[in-house]
């Protein structure tokens, strides 16, 4: 059964009671949230990339110890059908596939310098964007740092500007199979501050945004 | 515009869905929490999702009833952790006589707010997503994963218990609600 004053009268008082609350979310702080949940994301990658290492290794030894188990047991008789069992070459033991160690050690902020907001090292199972923002802290100059393995240079995009992403630069990064690190300062006008790359499939990649130490 | 921020995933996409539907994404939270700090929480992480998981959607006028599903999903969620105990009994602060305002209007909106906040949380989901977002009764569905039907009978049930507190301010709800 239709009651419209009913109605009428249910949805003013729950738009009197929403709508008078005040409004204070600002994207900014929406921004510091996702910096952080990416921090977090990108420590648990490590830590699965670190899970997945350890499951290989612990798969090689265990072939390496059942192979030298194969080798103990006594040869069959002549009158059984030699059946050739697989042996385990020496390499199959426990050596980790290079690509899952990281060969690049996380941000450290040099002498003068604060880390505003980072990611990494993490390495790209296929080419994807990165992005990461700093908090607002009333500079004018930020230190951006990349360091990359592969052999392809990245280019690295800050945005800035109010509203932030109205005003872009960019420069590119050079990267080395055996990983290499870019410094550029970049001039900003606002508080905020973007960096996002593509990071391109099998490299490792470390990122920050460093503001001067007050 | 909304839809190709999405797409796109800009950084100032998280200033155009804030500004386009970050105070109504609140309001569904507040009303559905009953916690102004948690409800800014869930329209926190409402807008956070939408710019990790917004750029599938193609049609702008999309964009609105996903954001509330989301946000209204992620409400329940938290209420049914148990994030805070509510005290529903307790007239929002925001609720005060206006200049102009005749008592009996106010006290009458401070009855319909207490009999919607002594509702079950699915149905006082329901009420908010329909009569406070306008979502209609297939959205409403959509949103919180049940049938139609079932919603519509959830909107009558609470119209009725409405209808009853205030025909009798004695019933006036003084019961938390559940989860």
């Amino acid at each position: 059964m239709h009651d419209d004053l009913l109605e009428r009268r249910l949805g003013a008082a729950l738009h009197s009671d929403a709508d008078g609350l005040p409004f204070t979310i600002t994207a900014a702080e929406i921004e510091r949230r996702m910096a952080l949940r990416r921090r977090s994301l990108a420590g648990r990658r490590l830590t699965m990339l670190f899970a997945a290492a350890v499951g290989i290794s612990l798969v090689g030894i265990g072939g390496a110890l059942s192979g030298l188990f194969n080798r103990s047991l006594p040869t069959p008789s002549e009158t059984v059908a030699p059946t050739p069992a697989p042996r385990p070459t020496a390499t199959a033991a426990v050596t980790v596939p290079p690509s899952l160690r990281p060969p690049l050690g996380p941000l450290e902020a040099p002498p003068g310098w604060t880390i505003s907001g980072s990611v990494g090292p993490e390495f790209a199972l296929e080419t994807h964007v990165v992005s990461v923002t700093g908090a607002g802290v009333g500079e004018d100059h930020v230190l951006v740092v990349l360091s990359c393995t592969g052999t392809e240079p990245i280019e690295v995009t800050v945005e800035d500007g109010k509203p932030i992403g109205s005003h872009t630069q960019t420069f590119q990064a050079a990267c080395k199979p055996d990983g290499n690190t870019t410094t550029e300062t970049v001039k900003v006008t606002e508080q905020g501050v973007g960096v996002r790359y593509v990071a391109p499939k099998g490299a490792w990649t470390v990122l920050g945004i460093l503001v001067p130490s007050s | 515009m909304t839809v190709q921020a999405l797409r796109e995933r800009r950084i100032d996409t998280l200033a155009v869905l804030l500004d386009t539907y970050g105070r109504e994404i609140q309001g569904v939270a507040y009303l559905i929490l009953r916690d102004r700090a948690l409800a800014e929480d869930v329209t926190i992480e409402t807008l956070l999702t939408a710019f990790e998981r917004g750029g599938s959607i193609r049609v702008e006028a999309a964009v609105r009833p996903w954001l509330l599903r989301v946000a209204a999903n992620k409400a329940l969620t938290v209420r049914r952790s148990g994030a805070r105990v509510i005290h529903l009994d307790v007239v929002p602060d925001t609720l005060r006589v206006r200049e102009g305002d005749l008592a009996g209007e106010t006290s009458d909106r401070v009855a319909i707010l207490q009999a919607v906040g002594a509702l079950p949380i699915q149905m006082r989901a329901a009420v908010v997503l329909r009569y406070y977002a306008d979502l209609p009764v297939e959205g409403v569905a959509a949103a919180l994963g049940k049938s139609p039907n079932t919603i519509k009978a959830q909107l009558q049930t609470a119209l009725a218990r409405l209808r009853r507190t205030l025909s009798d301010p004695a019933m006036a709800p003084g019961e938390t609600s559940h989860a």
